[in-house]
């Protein structure tokens, strides 16, 4: 069974994608009707823009959030198959007493395991930074274009 | 026409191009969708997210709050229908001809911008 990853929740990002995108929607289909080059125009249209620009974003971000899941929850099966347990994407050996051939066998296969939950955790890092930055520029956009219309 | 009367009140559109249910439509969108962004509460579950998108659902809100005014702006007949009937606090710059010393006609023939489009 996969389940989410701790601290995310692809369902509520994607259903706020949806809405900015309805929200774009909303905008844009008004926009035909003004003078391209009023400020209110421009704004509705940077704003428009933006907003469905991360509603996009956001759906994208779940997407990539439920993938990571499923990912998660392979590495775990495959972890647990050679006796090793995966916690918050640290892979360790779990106590207890074993004999000297199956530590010999996770000592090798732990290193592995490891590095595919860094590349994992990696990929994962990286679509939230290039979010964040995508939100940030967005918010900017949108701050700059309000304040030329006022 | 009768003094005093004016030409925007016989028609939908405004010699600025923009007719007035389109204004109308555009506000109510607008101001649809700052209470329905504003009514969600996202808890997106990761910090870094959650922060980048109040911040920008917050400017999204205020610049349709500004989309919003300069709907009502852009046609004060339409903004004033609209304040009574919603009892807005929003102030538009219609204002009543007696008010003025020699009227709207003299207004405009001292070059007054009142009745310039401001797109």
């Amino acid at each position: 069974m996969v389940t989410t990853l701790r601290g995310t929740d692809p369902g509520s990002v994607s259903r706020l994608g949806g809405l900015l995108r309805t929200t774009a929607d909303a905008l844009s289909g008004d926009l035909a009707a003004l003078p391209a080059t009023s400020p209110l125009a421009q704004l509705a249209t940077v704003t428009a823009d933006q907003v469905d620009a991360i509603g996009s974003a956001l759906q994208v971000h779940a997407q990539e959030l439920a993938e990571a899941a499923a990912a998660y929850s392979r590495l775990q099966e495959r972890a647990a198959a050679l006796g090793l347990i995966v916690t918050d994407w640290t892979v360790s050996e779990p106590f207890g007493l074993i004999g000297s051939d199956v530590a010999a066998r996770r000592g090798v296969e732990r290193p592995q395991v490891q590095a595919q939950a860094d590349r994992l955790a990696s990929r994962l890092a990286r679509g939230r930074a290039q979010l964040a930055r995508h939100l940030a520029q967005a918010s900017q956009q949108v701050a700059r274009a309000s304040a030329a219309a006022r | 026409m009768p003094d005093g009367e004016r030409p925007a009140h016989r028609s939908t559109r405004r010699d600025h191009g923009a007719p007035v249910d389109v204004l109308a439509q555009v506000r109510q969108h607008a101001l649809d969708a700052s209470e329905s962004l504003f009514a969600v509460d996202p808890m997106l579950g990761d910090p870094l997210v959650q922060r980048g998108v109040d911040e920008f659902v917050e400017q999204v809100v205020d610049a349709l709050r500004v989309i919003a005014q300069l709907s009502q702006q852009r046609d004060p007949s339409w903004a004033g229908a609209e304040e009574h009937r919603a009892g807005s606090d929003v102030q538009h710059r219609a204002t009543p001809d007696v008010e003025r010393p020699g009227g709207r006609d003299a207004t405009r023939r001292a070059g007054s911008d009142m009745d310039r489009p401001r797109w």
